[in-house]
């Protein structure tokens, strides 16, 4: 009985601190935000002309990151349907290498910008994905495939070969070095 | 009946983690406009020295600040190749420009920590300067 009670409040405990916590995350998530726009209006009364020239060119990025914030929230739909259980043991059980090359070919392949996936990436390390294997997918974004025929165009062919290759093997090195450095595996 | 409940409960769980993403990607879309329209790239490339290291750790400074479409950093990089910077410079900067965000760190703090971010970040400039010099020594050896 008096285990129960114990039990209760330690997870009433749990639940005031994790509000405090999304509440303390929401508020700094706007900080900076809201320091961008403090900027658009300082910068307004500087020079007007640049700043609506600014505000024009983000409505254009948007234009462009819509569609792929429609596909980061499927795959994020796609992911949360994944048993958590499930994943870990397979995660823990598969070499590491794996896991950096893996993440290497969907880094290769993902499209838009890198800040659309962070979400995603997000819930990736929630569900035991390490941080190397993120670092891993971010560096490999590096890597435009729908942009190399414009990279052999500029530069040539061999330039373009020698610089992915190079793209992928370092993408692999930065996974490794970066689960050196940060030993929190996972919070899963 | 259950099942169609669940799914839409993990639509909205997903849902819910994109739009808590989305004040931070405002912030980085937004001085993303500020730097394409305050900062010329023509006065920034008079930084340049001609002198190979120095000129390949701007390159990967510059690339780390300046953010946007892939296919911009390849035309700024073939003007500066005729201007007669070196490759190594160029290849820095390419690389760190699609590898390094310093305008999205803010969000990426948010989202993986401070020491993750910095980490990632660093690594990323140190890797650009090496991918730089190796690429081109590659090329050397294969011409």
């Amino acid at each position: 009985m008096e285990n129960n009670k114990n039990m209760k409040n330690k997870k009433n405990q749990q639940g005031k601190n994790g509000n405090k916590e999304t509440k303390k995350n929401s508020k700094s998530s706007f900080m900076f935000p809201g320091v961008v726009a403090l900027l658009y209006l300082v910068l307004y009364f500087v020079n007007s002309d640049k700043t609506l020239n600014a505000f024009k060119y983000s409505f254009g990025i948007f234009k462009t990151v819509l569609p792929v914030l429609s596909m980061v929230l499927i795959f994020l739909v796609l992911f949360n349907m994944i048993n958590e259980k499930k994943l870990k043991s397979v995660v823990e059980n598969s070499p590491q290498f794996v896991q950096y090359l893996v993440m290497t070919v969907f880094g290769t392949f993902s499209h838009g910008p890198m800040y659309a996936w962070y979400p995603l990436m997000k819930g990736f390390h929630e569900k035991g994905i390490s941080y190397g294997s993120i670092a891993t997918f971010l560096y490999a974004r590096g890597i435009k495939l729908a942009m190399m025929p414009a990279l052999i165009s500029y530069f040539g062919i061999k330039y373009t070969i020698v610089l992915t290759t190079y793209l992928v093997i370092f993408s692999n090195i930065q996974g490794f070095v970066v689960d050196i450095l940060i030993k929190d595996k996972a919070q899963a | 009946m259950e099942k169609k409940k669940s799914i839409k409960k993990i639509f909205m769980k997903s849902l819910k983690g994109l739009i808590n993403a989305l004040p931070m990607m405002f912030g980085i879309v937004f001085s993303l406009g500020l730097m394409k329209s305050f900062i010329s790239f023509e006065k920034m490339a008079t930084i340049f020295t001609q002198n190979k290291f120095i000129d390949t750790v701007l390159g990967a400074l510059i690339g780390s600040v300046l953010a946007g479409s892939s296919i911009n950093s390849y035309i700024i990089g073939n003007e500066m190749v005729i201007s007669g910077i070196s490759l190594f410079a160029v290849t820095a900067f390419i690389v760190s420009w699609v590898t390094v965000g310093f305008v999205q760190i803010p969000a990426e703090k948010e989202m993986f920590g401070v020491k993750f971010t910095l980490i990632r970040n660093g690594l990323s400039v140190i890797f650009a300067i090496v991918i730089s010099i190796v690429t081109v020594w590659t090329l050397g050896v294969i011409s």
